[in-house]
């Protein structure tokens, strides 16, 4: 699974995606027949033309991660931020950090000393507020390389942990990404019943935009949405997550299509692959939200793989749940 | 001298587990020093000939250990209970990461996640009980096979980097800097004899430096500390104990410690005169092995020189290079005059 170590390497920051998301571009335009980037950034590839007639099927998947934002540079250089995408706070503090300009600018950001924490102010949540990035930078310079405005994400690649498993940033939801693109080209070999596009999508982060926008490009009948979920650990109970290497998560909820939930896990079930229904109201957190709502509506499929410290730079993911959504994906498609 | 900070701090040394530490110091002490020797404890002690016999016993230490991890309790589930050694903010663990045991196996903190918490404790750090090393292996026993026990250490996992003008990034410069600065003065020709101590268990309470100074015996102790700058954006003046590229920290007073005020004036001096800036610690806050050494084997002389360091005790110290110079540019001047001063025949007269 080589292919979400190299999707890590890229960095697409939410909300100022363009540069990497046509880097990625690049990098993937051999794998599909037709790929190409919109005004957001979504990358738009065609798998495989379909007869007339076939239904258009669309795999998708967020390629955007969580990021801040420069608010202001002070007078010492220290960079202020601050936080819209979901970013978790509890993870900024004496981090390796990457801001987005021209070039990218490597700074550490800080953690607040101990003797300023004394008495009551041990115990308060932190606040992005509490935080700046030290690029070691002095005012001048730092106006220079960077400006208010640029995005700044966790740096770092992939470190395999034990028993399969891979740490690193932005597995949300480059898992999703390398899961769909690994099925989309076995399935571009294979018969299928269908068109079939891959959307790799921008702005999740900010709110499911992307997918909005790709979705009424390629105009699809049935779309899949594959994304990242919690995974269970100590303090997460058993009802809100599923345990690495426990297999793969179909969502059911009321926007997302009840035929379709039951496809995927025929489809587990027949790939032998392990799978915990994930039951979910509302918007689910997804691109599913925004696929569902495309045009006149799409009926639409989640599917999600289990992944612990979800938005920090230590995501962890099972390379075995990863193969296994391939797998089940593949064979969602074929069974279409 | 560079090249020996990024090299010692690289290495595990947690208070008690300072052995790889106390590996390369030892070995590197025994090709420039007369006599080397590990004490009881796991203290590094050695002694350098110096021109000319010294009126004082000066001792200059730093302490080889770091702040880190105990692993406590293996869950069923394979997930690790850790337990704190030595000052670590439970606000800096949450998704860091960390390298477990002799092997250095990779590992993450994992914490519930931030989407599952109630809106006012999004920010909230976790508390230890809420925090889990995971190393990927599944259960108690996949993590025992691959050698991981309850006692085992951790550390930060946390590669030196340099950036921006000057600066530069990694764990455990408290004191890995300190000790390669002692390395580093060793290799000069002291003027007079001079003794140095590496010492363990500081960070866990100050429990190795006693011991070493009670073999040494030393009228003067130097102790080559990092302390904490909060020369961070943001903070106030008066909260920012002492800054990057101001040169040496020297302490008047710290949270153990009062110093000798002969000695810090003479240090003052010494770098006055010979135009090494430095500066006061401003906040009366840490502490270090002075505190234990001062009153041990019938007192010592106690001065504390210590290198700012920004996020002291998290993954990502920050130091500049030109505080490095100037520290070993005063500790230099320090071991040629330290042990020529007067001070029993100040005593004598008194008497």
């Amino acid at each position: 699974m080589d292919i979400v170590q190299n999707l890590t390497d890229f960095y697409i920051p939410c909300g100022a995606e363009r540069q990497g998301s046509e880097k990625l571009k690049e990098y993937l335009s051999y794998l599909f027949e037709e790929i190409r980037a919109d005004a957001l950034g979504n990358l738009l590839c065609l798998v495989k033309k379909g007869e007339p007639g076939q239904k258009k099927v669309l795999l998708e998947a967020h390629i955007d991660e969580v990021s801040l934002v420069v608010s202001n540079i002070d007078h010492e250089g220290f960079i202020h931020v601050i936080s819209p995408y979901g970013l978790d706070i509890r993870a900024v503090a004496s981090k390796e950090m990457l801001i987005h300009g021209e070039e990218p600018v490597y700074a550490v950001s800080s953690s607040v000393p101990p003797h300023l924490k004394s008495g009551d102010k041990k115990d308060e949540p932190l606040k992005i507020s509490d935080f700046v990035l030290d690029a070691g930078l002095s005012k001048d310079t730092a106006h220079k390389l960077v400006r208010v405005g640029d995005r700044v994400t966790f740096k770092g690649g992939i470190k395999p942990l034990l028993n399969g498993k891979i740490a690193g940033r932005a597995l949300d939801n480059r898992a999703g990404a390398a899961a769909v693109i690994t099925a989309a080209k076995a399935l571009s070999g294979r018969q299928t019943n269908c068109e079939l596009w891959v959307l790799l999508s921008t702005e999740e982060e900010a709110g499911t935009k992307g997918a909005a926008a790709g979705g009424f490009t390629i105009n699809p009948d049935i779309a899949l949405a594959v994304d990242v979920s919690f995974g269970k650990m100590p303090g997460v109970e058993d009802y809100e997550g599923v345990a690495l290497s426990g297999g793969v998560m179909p969502g059911t909820a009321p926007i997302l299509d009840k035929e379709l939930y039951k496809m995927l896990c025929i489809a587990a079930d027949k790939c032998g692959v392990p799978f915990s229904p994930e039951v979910m109201t509302g918007s689910t957190g997804t691109n599913a939200a925004s696929l569902m709502r495309v045009r006149k509506g799409v009926k639409t499929a989640l599917l999600s793989i289990p992944l612990l410290n979800m938005h920090t730079p230590s995501e962890v993911i099972s390379l075995s749940d990863l193969k296994a959504a391939v797998n089940v994906i593949a064979r969602f498609v074929c069974m279409l | 001298m560079l090249d020996m900070i990024k090299k010692l701090s690289a290495m595990p040394g947690v208070s008690g587990r300072e052995c790889a530490v106390r590996q390369e110091i030892f070995n590197k002490a025994q090709s420039i020093c007369e006599h080397v020797k590990v004490d009881d404890i796991g203290n590094v002690i050695a002694f350098k000939k110096g021109k000319h016999p010294s009126k004082q016993r000066v001792m200059f230490s730093a302490h080889m250990d770091e702040v880190g991890f105990f692993i406590s309790y293996i869950e069923e589930n394979g997930f690790l209970r850790f337990k704190t050694v030595g000052g670590i903010d439970r606000a800096v663990l949450t998704g860091a990461r960390v390298l477990v045991g002799e092997k250095a196996l990779p590992a993450v903190v994992a914490a519930r996640p931030v989407h599952l918490l109630s809106k006012d404790n999004k920010g909230a750090a976790p508390s230890l009980t809420e925090l889990y090393i995971y190393t990927g292996a599944d259960s108690r026993k996949e993590v025992m096979e691959h050698g991981i026990m309850p006692g085992d250490f951790a550390v930060f996992d946390s590669e030196f980097t340099f950036f921006g003008d000057g600066f530069f990034k990694g764990k455990a410069f408290d004191d890995r800097a300190g000790c390669a600065l002692l390395l580093n003065l060793m290799e000069k020709e002291p003027y007079y004899d001079t003794y140095f101590a590496f010492t363990v268990l500081e960070e866990e309470g100050l429990y190795g430096a006693a011991g070493a100074a009670f073999n040494i015996k030393p009228d003067i102790a130097v102790v080559v500390e990092a302390t904490t700058a909060a020369d961070i954006g943001g903070t106030a003046e008066d909260e920012r104990v002492c800054a990057l590229r101001k040169g040496p920290v020297l302490s008047f007073l710290d949270g153990c410690t009062l110093y000798d005020a002969g000695l810090y004036n003479t240090a003052q001096n010494i770098a006055d005169k010979n135009n090494i800036p430095w500066q006061p610690k401003t906040v009366i806050a840490g502490g270090n092995d002075a505190g234990a050494i001062q009153a041990s084997a019938g007192g010592a002389r106690v001065l504390a020189v210590s290198l700012p360091c920004r996020y002291l005790h998290t993954p990502s110290c920050v130091m500049h290079k030109s505080d490095i110079d100037a520290v070993a540019k005063l500790l230099d001047l320090l071991c040629q005059e330290l042990g020529g001063l007067d001070y029993d025949r100040e005593i004598a007269a008194f008497l």
